[in-house]
């Protein structure tokens, strides 16, 4: 007999189980399973229904972003996003992409938030049987001289050694990513995460149960570290606003050495099911864990699954069934195999790879049995403590949010008073400005030997992944909050244009790309506003600036969306669309970097300078001002730009390229004179601020002085000056020595975030 | 075709990289697991590389979990009869704590790598440096036997990469050095960052009294090719890296292959 | 002057103790610690203010201490410490590098900061768990033992070349 619970009922089992989920969801799951429900589907469906795992706020503006390319082969749905790479020796490689936030946690456990954050996204692309061959962080921290500056720094200073400490054990090369700091971000830190990895295209491993399964028996394996209460609520969490000591224990802990084995343990388990030619399902365990991963694998599938809970390996004794199903605990997977490879595949786990004298209660076990009745059945001590309908698992929920428009409505500065020299050594050592270096110098960006170009020598990192092939990949990700704050929609584009120039730069071809939205509360309808107006920016800027040929965009694959990025008190973060680009040279002997190569060289700018400085280092730096005109996207000028920059480099006519963007034309060429040490650059041009300090897109091309004899300039390039001897950068009535300025540059992160010197 | 086994343990990360290496050194290298003790027992290789990585995580101290692994039985053994035997990074410190470098008394614990020790800094630390043989190195051991004698740029990677010896001990460890860091010019490093971790004595690889184990903190199979120099790099390398790109040369060698090609040169003279 | 000591542990299981612990049970030993705690140990030489000094300095830095994850408190030679099984018998020992840059660097950015602190020794404190009736005089020769590697068969804990221990009790 069917007894439906009231809603009174259903909102003490709420409160007193701190569900995320609404009284009305509560009653939809009541009515899905026809009475009152168990503890463990209260908790999985609250997981599937928060804001992290069913972007129920978000699908509707998702599905306007471009998601098509005759290049891509899975698109956004999966653990990770894939696209065709290259072919070696007869063989089609494909990349594998994956995007996530880890903000929250990062901002309440900086180590190891950040650490858990390379460990999931490392993870999805895993367990599309892809090998890893990079990760990149975009980190966004509040101002670590400013009021809350104590907490900054800490909290920078622990999300880097999580980084280092987890992903230099992987053995994945760090690729860099950027950093900026905003005081929008004093209370909420961002930590976005991209992985890569390649895979052959025949080896592409799918995240459910496969058709075999109806006919003949599968089992589900999890492998990996014990299950223990780590990261209970952990999806709940990520969707909740933060206040001081909310979250504890919620957090998962990392284990980077046990991750490295399984990696290599997964290799051979996938190497061995490829060989006997057996198909099969693989998915990492991350939101709502067990409970997860098993409905989805058989829910995807079509087919139920029925979970033994205690066959599931624990480290602590008399666990409730609804905390080992549901807690997330790190450095697990599960695979759905037929029954008679699943002997085979413990003993690779168990036996060649040790698990259980490397970890203690670690191993693989088999915890469920597939089967056709779309039924998902958890038994725990002899009892059912979940029965629910499959397909109600994924089902999800939608809604539509409310919007209203915000006018940032901010002023331009009354006076633009400029003094190149003092301006350009400003920005330069400001802690906007400076060198990122001190970071990127506690990553491993090497292990594998397969890194081309390491953060910082040019616009994009590059790697060369698949042995025998000559193809490059270069990757770089971008979002300027100072951008997004002003003006959302063209925070969204740029955050496109600036990871394409950055790829375009280093002489690759945009494939493909990721995205990682950051927004506030979505049932606050200014920030859904800006979430939407965010998105239409980045799908205007991906459908220009398509490489693929006719008009195809560049495809968004997979990607991220991180709501209630906001205080107690309710203030919510800058709007920070962050998008990585990923992109191909054909041969990576020919990628270009920023180091100047000879005196005596010209220097070439594409894209003529406008007056659209807001959101400017220079009015931030010098002026103590935001500004309002953020430079325009001019998507059929970028895309032209594009295209002549890569020619360029194709040609092996560019001896160093470097973008133009934050500083301005000005700063650009003062970093190429930086990197190269030898060299400076006198710039012929007139000395406003307009010229010097706008963030109008644009690129700085080094070209041997008969290259404009050779080639007929189009209108949006313009030779701005040559290259010099010695480390300066010069213009009409004034000159920089960058070589007093270069220690400043250089340490200034060092000094105020690690030394806390002058704080 | 000489034989050279890559032992991987568990926590190590550097072992595909390295197989490679030697390889395109012309080489037959394999990678063993932690526990292909008896496999690699019937099959003893000419060589062995313990790669870089973090096995064990470096719980309690880099290096010393591994040290205790049942495999390194065997390393020792191979060690003691002379054969070639390099550990680079992690392995190097898998090396000192097993005892078999500097081993004047092999399996005794005579000198260790301890944190790095840098101005206003703590942890870990990448980049790039150089790195010179000692000349009685090039003599003794295997893996220095082809290098001219003139600095090579390799990078280094590492948080515990600090070499540490007894006081009474520092005299007698000087003929153990294998490489020193160094200056672009090849002079003696002024402290940080030319000697980037506070070693003693600037050493980055020490030898065993018989010159046939190198315990190696850089990375050499990381500067194998030319294209993995960076290009911002000062000296002689550099200038043939940034000179090269436009010219599709980047294929030729790295500084890092010499090593490589040492134990080659000294493999194939041994076997004819 | 005064010498204060702060010790802190994590809430969750430490993996390196379990790992330390995985590693000894491989020792195949006659009488194995059953227990194995690991704390950050804290020595702090501040000119006024003790303890007060010392917590409030602890308040400031979550890479001291994060109160999301772990515990502090102000150790007693003589007693078993906070979250320990009073069920065992406990030795411990303090591992600490001659020289290390994290004990200089932030003496020096606590200076640097304004607190009276003269000096500042981290140490990794391990504390073995053995069964309550062995010998004291057993367990502390078999944890300092355990504690030093001078050989490759012999201790775990510390590096005698570059590093130095001293009991805990």
């Amino acid at each position: 007999m069917s007894r439906i619970p009231g809603r009174e009922e259903l909102k003490k089992e709420i409160s007193s189980r701190s569900l995320a989920m609404t009284v009305e969801e509560a009653e939809k799951l009541a009515g899905y399973v026809d009475r009152m429900p168990t503890p463990l589907e209260f908790h999985l469906f609250d997981t599937m229904w928060s804001e992290h795992c069913s972007y129920k706020s978000s699908k509707p503006v998702l599905r306007t972003l471009p998601t098509d390319s005759p290049g891509v082969v899975i698109g956004p749905g999966e653990d990770a996003g894939i696209v065709s790479f290259c072919h070696q020796n007869g063989r089609e490689w494909d990349l594998v992409v994956a995007h996530e936030s880890h903000n929250h946690p990062s901002q309440v456990l900086p180590v190891e938030g950040a650490a858990t954050g390379v460990g999931g996204i490392v993870r999805d692309v895993y367990c599309m049987g892809a090998r890893v061959t990079g990760s990149m962080d975009l980190l966004r921290f509040g101002d670590p001289e400013g009021v809350k500056g104590e907490t900054t720094r800490g909290i920078v200073r622990g999300v880097v050694e999580g980084i280092w400490k987890y992903g230099n054990a992987l053995g994945v090369p760090n690729m860099g990513g950027d950093t900026e700091f905003h005081p929008g971000y004093d209370d909420n830190c961002l930590v976005n995460v991209v992985a890569f990895g390649i895979v052959p295209h025949d080896r592409i491993v799918h995240s459910f149960v496969p058709e075999e399964a109806h006919k003949e028996p599968y089992v589900l394996i999890l492998t990996g570290k014990p299950t223990d209460d780590t990261g209970f609520g952990g999806a709940t969490f990520a969707s909740e606003d933060l206040d001081g000591e909310q979250g504890m224990g919620s957090v998962q802990v990392a284990d980077p050495f046990l991750k490295r084995v399984l990696s290599e343990a997964n290799q051979a388990v996938l190497d061995m099911l490829f060989e006997k030619g057996v198909k099969f399902g693989f998915k990492d365990l991350g939101a709502g864990g067990i409970a997860c991963v098993t409905s989805e694998l058989a829910a995807h599938g079509g087919l139920g699954i029925d979970v033994d809970l205690d066959a599931v390996p624990v480290s602590i004794e008399n666990l409730s069934p609804e905390v080992i199903a549901c807690s997330e605990t790190q450095e697990r997977y599960g695979l759905a195999v037929p029954a008679f490879v699943a002997d085979d595949v413990l003993a690779l786990y168990n036996e060649r790879f040790e698990l259980p004298r490397l970890f203690p209660h670690c191993r693989a076990a088999v915890i469920g049995r597939f089967n056709s009745k779309p039924v998902y059945n958890v038994i725990c001590r002899g009892k059912n403590v979940a029965e629910t309908p499959v397909n109600y698992i994924t089902e999800g929920v939608v809604y539509q949010r409310e919007e209203c428009p915000v006018d940032s409505g901010a002023p331009e500065p009354a006076e633009r008073p400029c003094d190149p020299s003092k301006d350009l050594i400003r920005i330069l050592t400001s802690i906007s400005g400076c060198s990122r270096k001190h970071i990127w110098s506690f990553y491993d960006s090497e292990v594998q030997g397969v890194t081309r170009l390491r953060p910082g020598e040019a616009d994009s990192c590059v790697s060369v992944p698949v042995e025998g092939s000559r193809a490059g990949l270069a990757v770089s990700g971008d979002g300027n909050p100072w951008y997004g704050e002003l003006d959302p929609f063209l925070g969204g584009a740029h955050a496109v244009g600036e990871a394409v120039r950055n790829v375009v730069a280093t002489g690759a071809t945009p494939i493909c790309a990721t995205d990682c939205l950051n927004f506030g509360n979505p049932e606050d309808p200014k920030a859904f506003w800006q979430f939407k107006q965010a998105v239409a920016g980045i799908a205007d800027a991906c459908c220009a600036l398509g490489f693929s040929g006719g008009d195809y965009p560049l495809p968004i694959v997979s990607g991220n969306v991180s709501f209630y990025n906001q205080s107690a008190g309710g203030k919510a973060i800058p709007p920070s669309p962050i998008v990585a680009v990923f992109g191909k040279i054909h041969d990576h002997r020919k990628a270009t970097d920023i180091v100047l190569r000879k005196a005596g060289n010209l220097i070439l700018l594409i894209g003529t300078r406008k007056d659209e400085l807001g959101g400017s280092l220079f009015y931030r730096t010098c002026l103590g001002h935001c500004g309002g005109t953020v430079p325009a996207f001019r998507s059929s000028l970028e895309k032209r730009m594009a295209d002549w920059v890569l020619g360029v480099i194709h040609d092996k006519r560019a001896h160093s390229v470097h973008d133009i963007s934050g500083g301005g034309l000005a700063i650009a060429g003062a970093e190429m004179a930086l990197s190269s040490e030898r060299f400076g650059i006198e710039f012929s041009l007139d000395s406003n601020p307009v010229t010097l300090f706008s963030e109008t897109p644009g690129y700085l091309v080094e070209v041997d002085p008969r290259f404009i004899e050779d080639v007929t300039l189009p209108e949006f390039v313009s030779v701005a000056g040559r290259v010099c001897d010695g480390c300066s950068v010069s213009g009409n009535g004034w000159s920089v020595d960058l070589e007093s300025l270069r220690k400043e540059w250089s340490d200034k992160l060092a000094s105020v975030i690690w030394r806390e010197e002058g704080v | 075709m000489s034989r050279a086994a890559v032992i991987r343990f568990p926590g190590s990360n550097c072992e595909f990289e390295t197989a490679r290496a030697l390889k395109n050194s012309g080489l037959n290298a394999r990678i063993y697991n932690w526990n292909d003790i008896e496999l690699l027992s019937d099959n003893r290789a000419d060589a062995y590389v313990l790669p870089g990585g973090f096995s064990f995580q470096d719980r309690i101290r880099a290096g010393v979990v591994a040290s205790r692994e049942s495999i390194m039985d065997l390393i020792f053994e191979e060690a003691v009869n002379g054969k070639p035997i390099l550990g680079i990074c992690n392995g190097a410190q898998v090396l000192l704590e097993s005892g078999l470098v500097p081993g004047w008394k092999p399996g005794s614990v005579q000198g260790a790598l301890a944190g790095n020790l840098a101005p206003g800094r703590s942890g870990y630390l990448s980049g790039w440096i150089n790195l010179k043989p000692a000349s009685e190195a090039i003599e003794r051991c295997p893996w220095l036997c082809a290098m001219s004698g003139e600095p090579i740029p390799v990078p280094f990677a590492h948080a515990e990469g600090r070499f540490v010896f007894r006081k009474e001990d520092t005299e007698s460890v000087k003929s153990h050095i294998g490489l020193t860091y160094c200056e672009v010019d090849g002079s003696a490093p002024d402290g940080y960052p030319a000697n980037p971790n506070g070693s003693a004595l600037d050493v980055a690889a020490l030898m065993n009294v018989d010159g046939n184990v190198l315990a190696m903190m850089p990375h050499p199979e990381r500067s194998f090719y030319l294209w993995q120099v960076p290009p911002d790099l000062k000296g002689p390398w550099g200038d043939m890296r940034r000179n090269s790109s436009l010219k599709g040369l980047e294929d030729q060698p790295g500084p890092g292959a010499i090593i490589f090609k040492s134990l080659a040169k000294y493999l194939g003279g041994n076997n004819g | 002057m005064d010498r204060v000591k702060v010790a802190v542990y994590l809430k969750t299981p430490d993996p390196q103790a379990v790992t330390a612990l995985n590693t000894i049970k491989a020792m195949r030993l006659l009488l194995p610690p059953l227990k194995l705690q690991r704390y950050d140990l804290w020595e702090f030489e501040v000119s006024r203010g003790g303890r007060n000094t010392v917590s409030e300095l602890v308040g400031h830095f979550s890479d001291i201490v994060n109160p999301n994850k772990q515990t502090w408190f102000f150790p007693e030679e003589d007693s078993s410490l906070a979250g320990e099984d009073t069920e065992l018998q406990w030795v411990g020992i303090a591992v600490r590098d001659h020289v290390d840059s994290a004990s200089e660097n932030w003496t020096e950015l606590l200076k640097r900061r304004g607190f009276p602190v003269e000096s500042l020794r981290y140490s990794v404190l391990w504390r073995f768990g053995y069964l309550k009736d062995t010998d004291e005089a057993l367990t502390k020769k078999m944890a300092l033992d355990l504690s030093v590697s001078h050989t490759r068969a012999g201790g775990l804990f510390s590096n005698p070349v570059s590093q130095e221990v001293s009991f805990w009790i």
